[in-house]
């Protein structure tokens, strides 16, 4: 009787410690806007060098609000490219929305006449929205940008 | 005694050998969930759909922090950036004793697609940049371009208001523009100073040249009007234009030219024009080893 307590309370923390590495790591990924970006950034379609804006310099480019609780938002360094990468953990769906499109108003306005080239990337943006998250990735490869959105997404 | 000693014996290897049963499977528990936790670490293990429902607090020691640029930057500035002076600018602003970066504390930078660099790779972070991608030399100081408020955009020099009265501004625009007849160009650019030194009274203005270009294929499809030798030709007209205002004229292209006089193709793989991270710092330690009165100003 004694060993079967014994077996059966090893197995419950097997499977306890099991179940809470795993639901961590998972948990972590959407907590964490930089995660989901960094897995965003490496599906290969991004070819300029994407920086992530310092939080004392986003602002010139996102008018982020209260309702954004993290975000991880990855412009090009060079300013060569409209590519972008940008995550919002928020409580307000509709408001990061407004956020984004704000953004790619003023990126038609930076590129329409500068390398009209880039407003390919710009009028095809990929916006996948989760539990708390939207995510937009401005690239040449929409397809595959919104492949490894959903799959940084979905963990 | 003896029973009881029996029975406490007895008593006594019953829970030793359950605890050893115990320690050794929450061993080998442990084990398996490290596995795991390794496993999905390497992307081997996809839970799909257990990503959002329980929010854990976020592991400050296991996330990836982003790379510490100012640290690095700020050492790597501190190398000299040597360069011998080009003959076709004998005014240039010449070599000079390398100033701290709080020389940078009361400047700022006007530019466009090229100076949007400065602050995202933080290259002097105590510095103001009024930057915008595409800004024209014609209408700078009528484009309504700089998103400051939620239902108003700004002109550069408007925008750059809010930043107060500075003591030193640098100037790095005209790669836009090189499609314009040298004398509309150069009419731009004097119109854009003066309005400038009307804002800045008091400040020491600098015009930097403009920078080089890489010679690739690339380069020539995306900027056609774009070229090392027309660049060179308009540099010599800002130049000129400096000795006329008696404003500084800093030779920022020298830093970041090769010994054939163009932008190195590593420097701008993605279009020819745009460079890395690398090269503002170089821009950068050239601009701390040339300033007006040796930094005295």
């Amino acid at each position: 009787m004694k060993k079967c307590i014994a077996l059966a309370v090893s197995a419950v923390l097997l499977l306890v410690s099991g179940c809470a590495q795993g639901g961590a790591a998972a948990a972590r990924r959407v907590e964490d806007a930089d995660v989901v970006a960094q897995a965003v950034l490496q599906c290969g379609v991004f070819t300029d060098e994407l920086v992530r804006a310092p939080d004392d310099v986003v602002g010139e480019y996102y008018k982020l609000d209260d309702t954004v609780t993290d975000h991880a938002i990855y412009i090009s360094g060079t300013g060569a490219t409209a590519q972008e990468v940008a995550v919002l953990i928020t409580g307000g769906e509709e408001s990061a929305m407004e956020i984004l499109a704000r953004r790619l108003e003023d990126l038609e306005l930076r590129f329409a006449n500068y390398v009209p080239g880039e407003m390919n990337k710009i009028q095809n943006p990929v916006f996948i929205t989760g539990d708390g998250v939207v995510v937009m990735a401005l690239s040449d490869d929409p397809d595959a940008a919104r492949d490894a959105v959903e799959e940084a997404l979905e963990g | 005694m003896r029973i009881k000693r029996n029975q406490l014996s007895r008593g006594g290897r019953a829970p030793v050998w359950i605890f050893v049963s115990l320690a050794a499977l929450c061993l080998v528990s442990l084990g398996v969930a490290g596995l795991w936790q390794y496993l999905e670490n390497q992307g081997a293990l996809i839970f799909l759909g257990s990503t959002v429902d329980t929010p854990i607090q976020e592991d400050t020691e296991t996330r990836e922090q982003p790379q510490d640029l100012e640290t690095i930057q700020t050492a790597e500035l501190e190398e000299v950036v040597s360069v011998p002076p080009r003959p076709q600018f004998p005014g240039a602003v010449q070599e000079s004793t390398p100033v701290e970066s709080s020389y940078f504390d009361d400047a700022i930078f006007f530019g466009d697609s090229i100076s949007t660099g400065i602050p995202l790779y933080r290259v002097m972070p105590n510095a103001q940049v009024v930057a915008y991608t595409g800004v024209n030399l014609r209408t700078i100081l009528e484009d309504k371009v700089v998103d400051i408020d939620e239902a108003e955009r700004a002109t550069l020099l408007e925008a750059a208001r809010q930043y107060g009265d500075k003591g030193k501004v640098y100037i790095l625009l005209g790669g836009n523009n090189l499609y314009l007849d040298k004398e509309l160009f150069i009419q731009a650019y004097r119109e854009f100073v003066l309005a400038v030194r009307e804002q800045y009274p008091k400040a020491v203005i600098y015009l930097q040249s403009m920078t080089p270009v890489t010679e690739s294929d690339k380069c020539k499809e995306m900027y056609p009007d774009v070229t090392n030798e027309k660049l060179e030709e308009y540099n010599q007209a800002i130049y000129q234009l400096s000795a006329e205002l008696g404003v500084y004229f800093v030779d920022t292209a020298a830093a970041l030219m090769d010994s054939g006089g163009k932008l190195p193709d590593t420097a701008s793989p993605v279009d020819g024009m745009h460079f890395s991270a690398e090269y503002y710092r170089k821009w950068f330690g050239y601009l701390k080893t040339h300033t007006a009165a040796g930094g005295k100003t």
